[in-house]
C-alpha cells in the first residue's frame, strides 16, 4: 500500500472525483489527520468548511431504492454497475431522475391495481370452484329460468356478489350465486324478471352446467391474474433501459458526491489523501494528471513510513478460495504487514475435515450438493440465499473433496472398504479388525496421527508469526513471547518429550539432562524479558518475575491443551466410522435386499447431516482457536475503497 | 412433563435470535426512511418479511400483504403452542385462541354490514382466514350463513359459540355488535386467567403482573368509553368490564355501580386510584369527542407499560412463561409497526402521521 496525497485545482475536482472512481482503487483518509504527519500540510490553515454532499446522496439513495423495488417487483436482477459505467451526463439531474421513476412507479401501481382487481375476481369464482369439488354445493344457489325483462350484462345489476351466467339451453339461463348473497341477489332478480323453471330436466343439466361453467371460469380468470401479473412484470422490463440508466447515473452521481466529500478545500485548490495499492500508483497518478491537465501536486508516502494511521490491507486471494477467504474475514483482517492466512486454513482447513469425515460416497454427494447449490445460485442470482448460502456451497465442493481424497487414503465407501486404503484402513482400526500389516492397528495410532497433525499445525502458525513478528520488527515479542522463538522452543523439545514418554510405553524421557536443559534454557532466558525490552524498545526496565511466571504457566498449559485439542479429530473420526460400523450391523440383521440399502441410505443420510455438521464445525473451532491464536493479531482495518462495482 | 428448562430454554433462544435478527435488521427504521410504497417493499427484501413483498408481487393488495403477515403470526404462535405442554401449553393456546376470536369478529363484522346494513363489504371475505387456527371451526360454514342461527350452528361446537348464543339478531340490529364483541372479549379473559391460575408459582406470578396491569387499563378504558361517551346504564357497564385485574375485584368500584350518581363517584374514584395516569386530565373534557380523544392516550400509556413490564421479563427469568408473553408482545408491536408504515406509505401518509400512529 502506498499513500498517495494530491493537491488539485478546485475546478477540477468534478473531474479528478470521475477519475479516482472509475479507478475505484483509493481507500480515503481524512486529510486533517494527516497533519500529524508532518507533511506540509498541517501549514495549511486555510481549509473551508467541507460542503457535505449528503441531501445529494440521501436523495439519489432514495431514487435508487425504489428503482431496486421496482427490479423486486419486475423480477429483474439488481443492476450491476462496472467502472464503464461511470460518465456522468450532462443533463441527468436528480429532479428529472425522481419525475422519471415516479412515472413508472405510477404506472406500476396502476398495473398492480389491475392485477389485485384479477385477483380478487379469481379468489371469488376459486371459493364456489372449491366448494364444488369439496363437496360443498349446498353454499351455493343454482338457478334455471330466464329474465323477462331485456337485460345486456347480467353481472353489472349485481356489483357486489358472486354470480356466474351460463347458458343451459337456447332459451334457459342458469345462474350460480352463494347462498349467502341471497339478500342482495333476490329483490335484483324479480326487478329483472326471473322467472324459475321447474323443468327437472333443465335443473340437472343446470348442476352439471353450473360446475362446468365455474371451473372454467375459474381458470380463465386464473389466466386473467397469470396475464395481469405478467404485464406487470413485462412493464418493468419495457422501462428495464431508461431504470438501467437513471440507476447507473445515480449511483455514479453518488458515489462521485461521497468521494468529493472527502476532499478539503480552500479557495482554489482541492486536497485529498488516501490509500492505493502500490502496484496501482503509477496508473493513478497518470488518471490524475490526465484528469487535471497535469496541474496537480502529488506526493506518495510508503506505508512503512506512515506512522499513526493504520494501513488497510487488502485480503488478496484467488477467488477459487473465496469460501475460505471469508472464514479468515469472519475471524478478522489481517494487519499490514503481515502473511495472508488464507492458503494456510485452506489446508489446515480441509485436512481437519477430511480427517474427521473421510468417505468417497459421503463426500461425492457433499461434493454433488456444494456444486449443484452453487450450479442453482449462478443460474439464478435474485434467489434468496437461504441455510445452505452460495458461499456454503463452494465450501461443501471444497469439503467433499477433502473427504473423498481421505476416504481413499483409509479405504471407505459409503461405510464399506470397496478398495483397501491407500494409507490404512480406518474403519477396520476402529472396529479392531486392522490387519497385522497396517501401518496403524488400533485408535491409539489415530490419536497419535491427529496429535501429531495438531502439532504441524501449531507449529505452522509458529513460523507464521516469527516470520510476521520479524516483518515488523518486534523483536522482543519475537524473541521472547509465548508463541515467539523461546516458547516455540519450549514447545517443540516438549513435544519430542513427550513422544518419546509414548514410545518408551509411557514409561521414560529422554535419558540424560540434555533433555531438562533444552526446557530448561529457554525457559529460563524468557526471564529476561524485561532486560530486552529495556535495550531494544527503551522501556523502563522491570524485573517481572510474575508476567514470567505466568507466561511459563500458560506456555505449558496452552501449548498442551492445544495440541490435546486436536484429539477431537480423531474423535469425530472414530464416532463417524462407528456411526457408519452401526448402521452396517443393522443392514447385516436383514438378508432383504431392499432393507439394506433402506438402512444404509438411511445411515448414510444421517452422518451426512449430523456428522458433517459436527466436522466442519469442529474444524472451524481449530481454525481459530488452536491456529489462528497463534500468529493472526486482527488488528488489521480491510481496505475499502470506493469502487462502482462493490 | 418437559422441565421448564427444555420447556422455555429452546424457545428462549429461538425467539431470542428471531427478534435480534429483527432488530438487527432494522427493518421498521428502513421502512419509515423509505420515501415510498415501493421503496418500502425493497426495505422488506432479504428481511424476516421478504414474503410481504412477494405477497404484493404476487396480488398486488395491500390486504394481502397483510393476510400474509397474519399468517405468518399465526404460525409462529402454533410453533411455540406446539412446542410447550400441560398448562403452559393452554396459556400458549390462548394466544392463538384469540387470533381465532380477532378472525371471527371479522366475519361478523362483514356479515352484519352486508346483511343487516346492506353494505359491501363482502369483498373483505377474501382476506378472512379459512384454515384451522386452535379450534375445529369450519370457516367456510360460519363465513357461509346468511343468518344469524346458521352462524351459531355453524360454529358447531367451538367454545365461544355459547357466549354468542346469549344474542339475539334483534339486539345485535337494536346495539351494534359492540356488546357482543364485549362479550367475546370477557369469555376471552375469563379463560385465560382461569389457565394462568392452574400454572406454577413461578409462571403465575409473571403471567398475573402482566395481566392484571394489561386489564386495569383496558377497564378503565371501558368505563370512560362506554360509561361517560355511550352512557351505557351502570349495570351493563358492569358486566362489560373484563375479569380480571385490580380495578375490577375492587369492593369500592363494585359500590359505585349500585348509586345513581355511580358514575361521578366512577369517574371520582379512578382519579384517586390511579393518581399516575392523569385521569383528571382526561375527564375535564369540554365536549365528549375530547373525551374519547383524550382516552386513546391511555392506549399510549398500557403499550408502555407493556414494553416497559416486557423488558424487565426478558431481563429476568428466561425460564419462564413471561418471556413467552413478552415475545408476543414484541412480535404484536413488531407486526403492528410494519403494518401500520405499509399503510402509511401505500396511502401517501406523511412522515409525521406515521410516526404519530406508531407512537
Amino acid at each position: 500500500m502506498k499513500l498517495i496525497t494530491a493537491v488539485v485545482l478546485r475546478a477540477k475536482s468534478d473531474k479528478v472525483s470521475e477519475c479516482l472512481l472509475k479507478e475505484g482503487v483509493m481507500d480515503f483518509i481524512d486529510v486533517k489527520s494527516l497533519e500529524e504527519l508532518d507533511s506540509g500540510l498541517a501549514d495549511v490553515k486555510a481549509f473551508e468548511q467541507s460542503t457535505s454532499g449528503d441531501e445529494v446522496i440521501r436523495k439519489a439513495d432514495a431514487i435508487m431504492k425504489q428503482i431496486q423495488g421496482i427490479y423486486s417487483q419486475g423480477m429483474i436482477p439488481p443492476y450491476r454497475a462496472t467502472s464503464q459505467d461511470i460518465k456522468l451526463d450532462d443533463s441527468f439531474s436528480l429532479e428529472s431522475a425522481s419525475e422519471s421513476v415516479a412515472k413508472i412507479s405510477d404506472e406500476l401501481l396502476e398495473a398492480k391495481q389491475q392485477l389485485k382487481t384479477a385477483n380478487l375476481n379469481y379468489h371469488s369464482f376459486e371459493e364456489l370452484d372449491r366448494y364444488f369439488k369439496e363437496g360443498k354445493a349446498g353454499y351455493m344457489d343454482i338457478r334455471v329460468g330466464k329474465f323477462t325483462r331485456q337485460v345486456d350484462n347480467i353481472q353489472v345489476k349485481f356489483p357486489d356478489v358472486v354470480l356466474g351466467v351460463f347458458p343451459v339451453d337456447e332459451n334457459v339461463t342458469g345462474l350460480v350465486s352463494l347462498k349467502r348473497d341471497a339478500a342482495k341477489i333476490n329483490p335484483m332478480m324479480e326487478k329483472l324478471g326471473w322467472i324459475e323453471s321447474d323443468n327437472l330436466e333443465l335443473q340437472k343439466k343446470a348442476q352439471t352446467g353450473s360446475q362446468q361453467f365455474i371451473d372454467a371460469e375459474t381458470r380463465q380468470l386464473l389466466s386473467e391474474v397469470t396475464r395481469k401479473s405478467d404485464e406487470s412484470i413485462e412493464l418493468v422490463k419495457s422501462h428495464r433501459s431508461e431504470l438501467d440508466y437513471l440507476y447507473r447515473e445515480l449511483l455514479v452521481l453518488k458515489l462521485c458526491k461521497k468521494i468529493k466529500d472527502c476532499f478539503q478545500n480552500t479557495k482554489n485548490t482541492a486536497v485529498f489523501s488516501g490509500w492505493v495499492p502500490a502496484d496501482q500508483a503509477k496508473q493513478i497518478e497518470a488518471s490524475i494528471r490526465k484528469a487535471t491537465d497535469d496541474q496537480c501536486i502529488i506526493e506518495w508516502t510508503e506505508a512503512s513510513n506512515v506512522k499513526g494511521v493504520p494501513v488497510p490491507v487488502e485480503l488478496q486471494s484467488p477467488k477459487v478460495l473465496a469460501p475460505f477467504t471469508r472464514i479468515v474475514k469472519n475471524y478478522s483482517i489481517p494487519e499490514y504487514g503481515t502473511i495472508n492466512p488464507v492458503i494456510f486454513t485452506t489446508v489446515a482447513f480441509m485436512c481437519m475435515f477430511g480427517l474427521m469425515f473421510a468417505d468417497v460416497g459421503q463426500g461425492l454427494v457433499i461434493l454433488l450438493i456444494g456444486l449443484l447449490g452453487s450450479l442453482m445460485y449462478k443460474k439464478n442470482p435474485l434467489k434468496k440465499e437461504g441455510l445452505l448460502t452460495d458461499n456454503l456451497c463452494h465450501l461443501l465442493v471444497y469439503l467433499g473433496i477433502s473427504s473423498m481424497i481421505f476416504g481413499v487414503l483409509f479405504g471407505s465407501y459409503f461405510g464399506y472398504e470397496l478398495f483397501p486404503g491407500l494409507w490404512f484402513s480406518f474403519d477396520a482400526v476402529v472396529e479392531g479388525e486392522a490387519p497385522a500389516n497396517s501401518l496403524i492397528k488400533d485408535i491409539y495410532g489415530i490419536l497419535g496421527i491427529t496429535i501429531k497433525f495438531g502439532f504441524i499445525v501449531i507449529v505452522t502458525g509458529l513460523v507464521l508469526n516469527w516470520i510476521n513478528l520479524f516483518r515488523r520488527k518486534h523483536w522482543v515479542e519475537l524473541v521472547m513471547d509465548k508463541y515467539g522463538i523461546l516458547g516455540g522452543w519450549i514447545y517443540i523439545v516438549g513435544f519430542w518429550g513427550c513422544s518419546y514418554f509414548v514410545k518408551s510405553g509411557y514409561k521414560s524421557f529422554p535419558p540424560g539432562s540434555l533433555f531438562l536443559v533444552l526446557v530448561l534454557t529457554p525457559a529460563f532466558l524468557m526471564l529476561f524479558r524485561g532486560l530486552m525490552e529495556t535495550l531494544v524498545d527503551h522501556k523502563r526496565f522491570k524485573l517481572g518475575l510474575m508476567d514470567w511466571l505466568v507466561n511459563l504457566l500458560e506456555v505449558f498449559s496452552g501449548y498442551l491443551s492445544n495440541t490435546l485439542s486436536f484429539m477431537r479429530v480423531a474423535g469425530l473420526g472414530i464416532a463417524h466410522a462407528s456411526l457408519m460400523a452401526a448402521f452396517k450391523s443393522m443392514s447385516a440383521m436383514t438378508t432383504n435386499p431392499l432393507f439394506i440399502i433402506l438402512i444404509m441410505a438411511l445411515g448414510n443420510a444421517l452422518v451426512i447431516a449430523i456428522e458433517g455438521l459436527s466436522a466442519g464445525i469442529q474444524a472451524l473451532r481449530l481454525n481459530y482457536y488452536e491456529f489462528f491464536t497463534k500468529f493472526f493479531t486482527g488488528k488489521g482495518v480491510a481496505y475499502k475503497p470506493v469502487n462502482i462495482e462493490e | 412433563m418437559k422441565s421448564a428448562i427444555a420447556r422455555y430454554g429452546y424457545l428462549n433462544a429461538k425467539l431470542r435470535a428471531r427478534l435480534a435478527n429483527l432488530r438487527d435488521s432494522n427493518v421498521i427504521k428502513n421502512l419509515i426512511d423509505a420515501g415510498t410504497f415501493l421503496q418500502a417493499l425493497e426495505a422488506l427484501e432479504n428481511t424476516a418479511y421478504a414474503s410481504l413483498a412477494a405477497a404484493y408481487r404476487e396480488t398486488g393488495d395491500l390486504q394481502m400483504m397483510e393476510k400474509t403477515l397474519l399468517d405468518d403470526e399465526i404460525s409462529m404462535r402454533r410453533e411455540i403452542h406446539d412446542a410447550l405442554d400441560g398448562h403452559s401449553r393452554n396459556v400458549a393456546g390462548f394466544f392463538l385462541l384469540k387470533i381465532e376470536i380477532d378472525n371471527l369478529k371479522n366475519i361478523i363484522r362483514i356479515w352484519y354490514d352486508t346483511t343487516v346494513l346492506g353494505g359491501n363489504s363482502g369483498y373483505r371475505l377474501n382476506y378472512i382466514i379459512r384454515e384451522k387456527i386452535l379450534s375445529d371451526i369450519s370457516w367456510d360454514a360460519v363465513i357461509n350463513a346468511s343468518s344469524w342461527e346458521q352462524i351459531l350452528t355453524a360454529l358447531g361446537n367451538a367454545p365461544c359459540r355459547e357466549v354468542l348464543a346469549r344474542f339475539k339478531k334483534e339486539d345485535l340490529e337494536k346495539d351494534g355488535l359492540a356488546y357482543m364483541e364485549m362479550a367475546l372479549d370477557c369469555w376471552y379473559y375469563q379463560g385465560l386467567m382461569a389457565e394462568v391460575a392452574k400454572l406454577g408459582h413461578k409462571d403465575r406470578d409473571v403471567a398475573y403482573s402482566v395481566l392484571e396491569r394489561d386489564l386495569d387499563i383496558k377497564n378503565i378504558l371501558i368505563l370512560i368509553r362506554y360509561g361517560f361517551y355511550y352512557n351505557v346504564e351502570l349495570k351493563r357497564l358492569q358486566s362489560m368490564m373484563l375479569p380480571g385485574g385490580q380495578l375490577y375485584s375492587d369492593r369500592k368500584l363494585a359500590l359505585c355501580f349500585g348509586v345513581s350518581d355511580g358514575l361521578d363517584r366512577i369517574q371520582a374514584f379512578l382519579v384517586k386510584r390511579y393518581p399516575k395516569l392523569n385521569l383528571g386530565h382526561i375527564f375535564s373534557y369540554d365536549d365528549k369527542m375530547q373525551l374519547l380523544s383524550r382516552s386513546l392516550e391511555l392506549e399510549y400509556v398500557l403499550a408502555d407499560e407493556r414494553e416497559v413490564n416486557y423488558k424487565r421479563i426478558m431481563r429476568g427469568d428466561p425460564f419462564s412463561i413471561g418471556l413467552i408473553m413478552a415475545y408476543f408482545f414484541k412480535y404484536d408491536r413488531f407486526d403492528n409497526s410494519i403494518r401500520l408504515v405499509l399503510h402509511g406509505k401505500y396511502y401517501h401518509w406523511s412522515d409525521d402521521k406515521i410516526l404519530e400512529v406508531l407512537k
